[in-house]
Order: structure tokens, then sequence, then C-alpha cells
């Protein structure tokens, strides 16, 4: 088992009643690209700002590199780039910000931070608080970029930008970060992205985790299976969801779709079709489900 | 590039590669001693993941269809008439049993299923002449 | 880096200083009992000293303590509250050292215009103004006025009682702008703390009268019958280290607040 860079354990956090995290337990392994997903307000930002040392929980344990983010900021800031908020000060330039930046890392590099410039498209001329959202956008992830980080944590970091500017992002992360063995860990509504990147996922709801697996494992086992006839089963452990329109019935299942399907034809049943499902369609099944097993864990 | 890879498929990506590359040698595209890219090169060409592209080389390579060459790169191995044949067989497979099994729920007999596949292969024959 | 965005963030206030003190000194220097030759020099020359020494102690009192309002509005605090909290504090530098530099940068910042201040003054006194009524007014007067008066040390003991009253409203300013996370917010921690202070003060005045000589003043006064003479106080000295060492306890007590402080 490789090395787990980023770790939290049963992380509990409160604002007010509410619980932002409840129970959260993620691993990260390092050199991976994990996709971490959920709705709005199911918990990602809190998640980061927790690993960021900005927020502290209530109960339970965050690591990063093995270190408390609350005892040894420090030692994790200088290994880490965070974008979190899109802003950044309002009156310094794209310039500015990269000399203002620089002093802070050893690991710095100038010609990474032109070349991202350029590929991005960003105009370092110009004071932050005047460019457009995208551009605000861009200059974050420069700042993290060029900082020589071994591990990235990116909150949203496609919102705003055009798929362009979106298909270069991508390109870096992966020639620069997802080649040498250094770790991404990127929270994203954008599942297409993630799709194509991550090698893990992790599926946050309400705070904690519904499903944390390599995306490859997890697209081969999750199928769409809809088939006809009497008496068909409507429970069983691998069944996700089940529902019926005039006489088919359409079920989802995370694993073993080709034993299900040949359960159903021994009952009798007619398969009409099994497809595996991307990861936009197991998004919306588990996390647009009200009953469900609170933790999945396939690897 | 000859790959293309569809990310919202819901076929693994791994998958998809390794099985354009046995589909390419199969059909003669890609012949013995072609170089293929290196995995950060198509992995940045494709935007998917390295491990991802690293998967599917190392599965290529664990069924001969491959060698990798210490120092760089990974090339077509030379492929026996036999493992050829084999691969063409397992790329069928999946047709064949689905075209059993629709024609079993549509309770068509083995005959009349055998008999349609006969007429394909005819049509075939013609537009071939 | 941290230093240098401080100096981003102050600096439009030192050159405005800078610039009103030139202004100041070009309005004075002009003035017709400062040129030579003039027919109104005359003894009343101490009364246009007493004008002067006035002026140049009002400009850095009054005048920096509104430079040291603006400057105490800036630097982390405003920044969390526009946002940039999770830029700033994701740096790997400690969450005190943006406190205790921006802070330093501020006194700094202060004790430099305060000094050209000082400097301009004496340098007017001395050079210029010295040199005429010496020219007409003879050596006894010049004796008089540079023993009690004039003096380099006289000039730097008021300049050092506006440095603590000006680095006061930069630390209380600041301090608030620290923890509500907001300029205007800060600010006005900073009016209500002087003002609150000003009624206590009066309050005890009134009621309790014998209280009032230990009641320390906003504005400490180092001088008895200041400008005719520079006689100093009793423990003048105490009083003035003690402002000072009060100062320090802003950022002190701002860095408890804030270490431990979601963002």
């Amino acid at each position: 088992m490789s090395e787990l860079v980023v770790e939290t354990r049963s992380l509990i956090k409160r604002y007010g009643k509410l619980a932002a995290l409840d129970g959260l337990t993620i691993s990260v392994p390092r050199g991976c690209v994990y996709g971490f997903l959920g709705r709005n307000g199911a918990g990602k930002t809190t998640a980061i700002r927790v690993l960021a040392g900005l927020a502290r929980p209530a109960e339970g344990e965050a690591r990063v590199f093995g270190l408390d983010p609350e005892r040894d900021r420090l030692a994790i800031l200088v290994r880490t780039g965070f974008v979190i908020d899109k802003a950044l000060l309002p009156s310094m330039t794209g310039n500015d910000l990269v000399r203002f930046n620089r002093g802070f890392y050893p690991g710095w590099s100038d010609a990474l931070a032109k070349k991202y410039a350029d590929a991005l498209e960003i105009p370092m001329n110009q004071k932050f608080r005047k460019l457009s959202h995208g551009s605000k956008t861009k200059l974050c992830l420069l700042l993290a970029l060029a900082q020589g980080a071994e591990l990235l944590i990116l909150d949203e970091p496609t919102s705003g930008l055009d798929p362009v500017i979106t298909d270069q992002l991508l390109r870096l992360l992966i020639d620069d970060f997802a080649s040498s063995g250094r770790t991404i860990f990127l929270s994203s509504h954008h599942l297409s992205e993630v799709e194509k990147i991550a090698d893990w996922v992790g599926i946050i709801h309400h705070g904690c985790l519904l499903l944390e697996a390599q995306l490859d494992d997890v697209r081969a086992n999750y199928c769409r299976i809809r088939a006809s006839g009497e008496r068909l089963p409507r429970a069983a452990p691998e069944i996700v969801t089940v529902s019926e329109t005039e006489g088919i019935v359409e079920y989802v299942v995370r694993s073993g779709a080709e034993a299900f399907t040949n359960g159903l034809r021994r009952q009798g049943a007619t398969v009409l079709d099994c497809h595996p499902l991307n990861l936009s369609e197991i998004f919306l099944e588990l996390v647009g489900k009200e009953n469900h097993d609170p933790v999945e864990v396939l690897a | 590039m000859l790959f293309r890879v569809h990310p919202a498929s819901g076929v693994p990506i791994y998958l998809q590669i390794e099985s354009q590359v046995r589909q390419a040698v199969a059909a003669g595209a890609l012949h013995h001693d072609d170089l293929l890219p290196s995995v950060r090169k198509l992995a940045g060409e494709l935007r998917v993941n390295p491990n991802t592209v690293a998967r599917a080389f190392q599965n290529l390579e664990r069924d001969g269809i491959i060698r990798t060459v210490p120092g760089g790169g990974c090339y077509i191995n030379r492929q026996s008439p036999g493992l050829l044949h084999k691969e063409k067989v397992r790329r069928l497979k999946p047709l064949a049993t689905q075209l059993a099994v629709e024609a079993w729920q549509l309770r068509l007999t083995r005959e009349e299923t055998l008999r349609l596949l006969e007429q394909s292969f005819n049509e075939l024959g013609e537009n071939h002449e | 880096m941290i230093l240098w965005k401080c100096w981003r963030d102050l600096r439009v206030f030192v050159f405005v200083g800078l610039a009103w003190l030139a202004l100041l000194a070009a309005g004075v220097l002009s003035h017709p009992h400062m040129v030579e030759g003039s027919p109104q020099l005359t003894s009343s020359g101490v009364d246009v000293i007493a004008a002067l020494m006035r002026v140049f102690m009002d400009v850095q009192t009054f005048a920096f303590a509104f430079l040291a309002w603006g400057m105490g509005t800036r630097g982390i605090g405003r920044d969390i509250g526009n946002g940039v909290g999770s830029f700033l504090l994701t740096r790997p530098a400690r969450r005190t050292a943006f406190l205790w530099i921006e802070w330093s940068a501020g006194i700094a910042a202060i004790a430099l215009l305060l000094g050209v201040a000082d400097l301009l003054y004496w340098g007017a006194v001395h050079f210029h103004f010295l040199r005429i009524v010496y020219v007409r007014l003879g050596p006894d007067y010049q004796r008089i006025w540079v023993d009690a008066t004039l003096s380099f040390r006289t000039a730097g003991i008021a300049t050092l009682c506006a440095f603590v009253f000006v680095a006061l409203i930069f630390s209380l300013t600041h301090f608030g702008t620290v923890v509500f996370r907001h300029s205007t917010r800060g600010l006005l921690c900073c009016i209500g703390c002087l003002v609150g202070y000003l009624l206590l003060g009066w309050e005890i005045y009134l009621h309790h009268p014998s209280w009032s000589p230990h009641f320390p003043d906003v504005l400490f006064q180092p001088f008895i019958d200041f400008p005719r003479n520079a006689k100093l106080v009793p423990d003048a000295t105490a009083s003035i280290v003690e402002r000072l060492a009060v100062l320090p306890l802003f950022p002190l007590i701002a860095s408890i607040f804030f270490q431990r402080a979601e963002v």
C-alpha cells in the first residue's frame, strides 16, 4: 500500500448546529490524482480548509504528509500549493504577486511562472482587482503551480474557465505534476474533467464519504441493467438503485454485473441491456439517492 | 495520434487504450518493432492520468503484446500467428455471446440464428466483389 | 516579502506625510518673520518662535494622527475581510509574523515622519531663524532661547511625546482592524476607545477629583508652561517609558486572538 499523503479520520466540523463534516475519513495515496466530488454544501471546501489549517475540527484528525495541520502548519505549507478562494491582493499586478510569492518558497521557479502565464494567457501587468473572474482563477493557479509543491490541493480549479483554458490546465497538471509522481487533490463539479485525469475519486455527501475508490474500478464495476420479467428482485447488496416504469425494471449495481444478469436470466427474466456508467451517472445515482450505505471502499 | 479515448463512456480508460493497441496489432496497423509513444507523452496528449496509461502498458506487456526496453520506449512484439489468432477470437467472443443471448431471449432457434449469420457473410461477400 | 507588502500598503501615507511636511516647511519659511531684514523682527521674535513651536507640535500630533488612522486600517485584518485570508494564511509564514511585521512597519513609518518633522523644526530654528534673531537682537536672546526652548533636547522630547500619541492611534486602529477584520470598524474601534477613555477621564474629574492627577492623559504634556520654558514635569521620563511600553501590548493581544482564529 503506497504511503498516504493526505489522510483524515472521522473528521467532524460544526458551524453552530450544522455539521459541515460529519465523520469524514479519506485516504489519498502519494502520486495519485484524487477527485474530491460532492454537491454544493456537501463539505468539500470545509475539508480543504481543515487541511490548510484555516479551520479547526471539533473531533477527529487530519494529516498531510503525516503532519498535523494545526501544529506543523509551516512544514505542510512549504510543500503544498493551495488554491481555495480565488482572491489575491487587489492592488497588486500578476508580476507583483509573483514577486511577493516567490520569497516564501525555495523551490519557486520563475521560468515555470512565465511558462504558465503564457500557456494560460494571463495578463500579468493588470491589477488583480481589474482582472476578469477567469483570469483571477488562472493567476491563483499559476502561483500554486510555479511553487514547486509536492502536493496540490485545489478547490474547484476550473470554475469560470473556458474549455480551451481548461484543456490547457489539464495538460499542465498532467505533464508537470501527475507525470512526476506528485500528488493532486482537487475538488470539482466538472465531472467530465475529473473523469479524465483522476485515478482516485472520493464522493462526499452531507459531510461524510459515500464512495472512495480507484476510478477505473468504479467504472468497471458500476453498471445499469434493464430487464423485464416476473418477480424480479428488489434488493440485494450489489444494488444501488431500483426503479420500474411500464414493466421494465432498471437496476444500478455497484459490482458483479455479469453474475447479476445471469441470475436474472436464470429466473426467466429478459435482460434488455447492460451498460457501464460514467462518473456523472454514478455520481447522480449515489447522491440523488436518500437511502444509502455511508461508506464504500472498493479498492 | 492513433489513440482516442472517451472518458465519459464508462469504460475504464486503460481498457480503451489496451483495446485500441490490440486491435491495431491484430489488424496489422501496428507492426513488429513499432515504437509506442511514452507513457508521459501519451498521457499529456490524451489529457488522461499517466497511471492509467501505465496500467494499460503493463497489461499489454504481461500479455506479450509489447515489450519495454530499459532506457526508453515500448515496442510491439512479434506476434506469433497463434497469438494473433487468439487475439482475434478474443475480440469476437463477446459479440458472439451477445448474439447468442439476444437470440435466446427472442426465442430464435439455433438454426435460425446460424442462418442469419450465414446471410450476413454472404452479403459481405457480395459487397466485396 | 511581507515587509515589501507592508511598504506597498503604507507608502502612500509616508509620501503624503513627507509632502505635507515639505509644504509646511515652505509655508513657515516664507513667513515674513522668517525673512532676513524683516521690519517686524523685534523682541516679539519670541512670540514667533512660540507660534512656530505650536505649529510644528500640532502638525506632529494631530495631522499625523490622521495618517496613523489610515495606516492602521491596512494590513492582515483588512485583507482577511476582503477574502484574501485563505491566500495569505496558506503561505508558509507564521500568522503572527504578518501581525508583528505590519505593526513594526507602521511604527517605523511614524518614527520616520516624526523624525523628519523634528529635524525640519530644529533646522528651521537653528539655521535660519536663530541666525536672524542673533543678528538683530543680540547674543542674550540666543542664550535664553537656545538653552531653554529651542534645544535639540527640547524638540526631541516634544517629538517623542507626539510619537507616543500617534503610535497609540496607529496601534489601536491596527488592533481593531485585525480583531474586526474590517477597516472602518477598526477605525471606529479606535475612535470609540479614545472617546470612551476621555469620557472616563471626565467622569473621574467630576466625581472623584482626587483621582484625577493619577489618571493618565492620552496626549502627554512633558513640559510645564510650554513653550515659555522647557522645564520637565516630575516623572516625565517614567511616564514616557510607560506609554512606550503599552504600545506593543496591542499587537500582543491581537496575536492571541489571531493565532487560533478561523479564517
